[in-house]
């Protein structure tokens, strides 16, 4: 896959909303590269009668009671927005 | 001016009783505190946000007043670190990124509440590696942190600015976290001792997430004692964490005991000793196998093949949940923005997020989503996740036989600043023995083992789940028998040296 690098990387920096500068270019393909090839050294690994775990946890969580408890101020919450229009957030256009 | 501080050298439960006798005392241990503050500051840069010496006196003067009047709080007049990750009402909690530059957070963490209504005291947000992604404070947006004990050399991250407020005597204690070892290595590279508790032990309410399923928060302090101490505070379930485990509150410092609990069994991980690790480390390491047998503990080799893939599998998995977890910053709430008006939606976040992101948080991001996204989930995040299993089925095997498993904490003494920042692969290796205890969920402790060549080295106890009690009993007997404890580096003897 290291033949389409660059075009791999255009893939994922779409999918996360991240670009990298030109001047960065170069050390993060460098470094990419490297830390993939790393990765797949666990591909060595015969797994395929191994169940995978996401979480240590074996406790069923438990919900909260639904009681009515004193939430953040609306003021308080938006005094870290920089552009708000009548008590609302506002964001970019979606279309 | 040199001044010889008197009431810094105490531990903390001794500082709580003084102040007990003597509410005065807290001032004058703030006094002195921030005397340390302003000769070695400069040189470590342990602080990203330092509160104001008036702004501390005010909280000072109403624990004061409640010690009056009858307050009996256990960490009464402590001053206390926290890493700039865990959210502090109305003080400015950034992550060292730019992406948090500004963000004054409108709720505190669960810890800081537990923290302040035991009457302590917090000085301030220290650095840390962007977003606690890093294992130097190198990739800090502000600036790097320095080793107190050699200030070429790094303290370790991400929790660096916590372990070097601590060492260097900027704080008493602090709170860092650790998603992949990111208390107990730079706990290691300062002489200090720090702990990540079981997954579940502590909230992890208003701390700031990078690798959910891996991280705690967790206590580092000079001593043992002072340890157990803030862990008893912080640890307790929390509602508000869904994660959270559902356990009685304990007093850890009934741990504190210098003759063992039990006739402990101890294993050492062969694949852990065997090569990498440098002969500095080996030597501390195996003093303290000889002491530990010394005091009738059983100690063996065991060997886990799997160990040797924990590295790869750690980031794989912290990569994967960190390009979720940091999804959010789209600078329209909170944080680095840019005007939203009349522009389209993923235009406007990809410039808050390729302006805000410093580089090596990119490159996780990025690394993140590749092993999420379709095509390779079952290559790289799927196949990571069984490695985990097989990881957690062995150490539950371990813990069938044995008590703690002792491991290094680093393979080497901490690097010099720059030197291992621009390799990636040399970077991730310090968190070789570290990074297990996160995937399989288990508490683990570094304390320190010896210092050579004036830089400390640690090692490491992992205990089974919930046996943090059994880690402070064997760590607390180990500082009692080498005397590795409160250790003063270099920069800070003029002020506190006994």
């Amino acid at each position: 896959m290291f033949d389409y690098l660059e075009l791999w990387l255009e893939r994922v920096s779409r999918l996360a909303l991240i670009s990298i500068r030109d001047e960065e270019r170069e050390v993060v393909l460098r470094d990419m590269k490297k830390i993939i090839e790393f990765f797949n050294s666990i591909n060595v690994l015969d797994l395929a009668d191994v169940e995978p775990l996401f979480m240590v946890l074996n406790e069923r969580p438990v919900l909260r009671d639904d009681v009515v408890g004193t939430s953040l101020s609306i003021d308080d919450v938006l005094a870290n927005v920089k552009e708000t229009s009548e008590g609302y957030v506002k964001g970019p256009r979606t279309a | 001016m040199i001044y010889l501080m008197k009431l810094l050298r105490n531990d903390a439960v001794e500082l709580v009783k003084l102040f007990q006798s003597d509410p005065n005392l807290i001032d004058e241990y703030v006094m002195e505190t921030y005397e340390v503050i302003d000769e070695v500051e400069d040189l470590i840069k342990s602080y990203i946000t330092l509160r104001p010496l008036d702004d501390v006196l005010r909280d000072c003067r109403e624990v004061r007043e409640r010690v009056r009047k009858g307050f009996k709080g256990r960490l009464a007049g402590l001053l206390i670190a926290v890493k700039d990750v865990i959210v502090t009402k109305n003080l400015r909690t950034t992550c060292a990124s730019k992406t948090l530059i500004d963000f004054l957070p409108p709720y505190n963490a669960t810890v800081i509440d537990r923290i302040t209504a035991e009457g302590g005291i917090i000085v301030g947000k220290t650095n840390m590696d962007e977003f606690a992604m890093g294992s130097t404070t190198e990739n800090s947006f502000f600036f790097p942190t320095h080793n107190p004990w050699d200030l070429s050399r790094v303290p370790g991250g991400s929790s660096g600015g916590s372990a070097t407020a601590v060492s260097a005597y900027e704080a008493t204690m602090a709170l860092g976290s650790d998603t992949g070892g990111s208390i107990r290595l730079p706990a290691a590279y300062t002489g200090i001792s720090g702990l990540k508790p079981t997954y579940g032990l502590v909230s992890r309410y208003g701390l700031i997430s990078y690798g959910t399923s891996l991280e705690q928060i967790g206590p580092m302090a000079r001593n043992v004692g002072d340890l157990a101490l803030l862990l008893s505070v912080i640890a307790g379930h929390d509602p508000r964490d869904s994660t959270s485990l559902y356990v009685d509150e304990v007093d850890y410092t009934r741990f504190l005991r210098l003759t063992p609990i039990k006739n402990y069994k101890i294993a050492v991980i062969r694949e852990c000793i065997e090569e990498g690790v440098d002969k500095a480390v080996l030597t501390s390491l195996n003093r303290s196998i000889y002491l530990l047998e010394s005091e009738g503990f059983e100690i063996s080799e065991v060997s886990i093949p799997a160990i040797k893939y924990a590295l790869p599998t750690y980031y794989i998995i912290a990569m994967a949940e960190a390009s979720s977890n940091l999804a959010r910053y789209d600078g329209v709430r909170y944080g680095y923005h840019v005007r939203v008006e009349d522009r389209l939606w993923d235009e406007a976040y990809s410039e808050v997020r390729s302006n805000g992101f410093g580089i090596e948080v990119k490159k996780r991001i990025l690394l993140g989503t590749f092993v999420l996204s379709a095509g390779y989930y079952d290559q790289y995040y799927l196949k990571a996740s069984k490695v985990r299993k097989l990881l957690y089925d062995e150490f539950l095997k371990i813990f069938n036989q044995y008590d703690v498993v002792l491991t290094p904490t680093a393979p080497s003494l901490p690097p010099k600043i720059g030197e291992v920042i621009t390799d990636p692969m040399k970077l991730y290796l310090s968190d070789i023995y570290v990074c297990t205890a996160n995937l399989v969920g288990l508490p683990a402790i570094s304390i320190p083992a010896g210092i050579v060549d004036d830089m400390p080295v640690g090692i490491q106890l992992i205990g089974p789940k919930l046996g943090e009690g059994t880690l402070i009993n064997i760590a607390y007997i180990h500082e009692f028998k080498t005397g590795l404890k409160n250790l003063t580096p270099t920069v800070v003897r003029p002020y506190v040296q006994s």
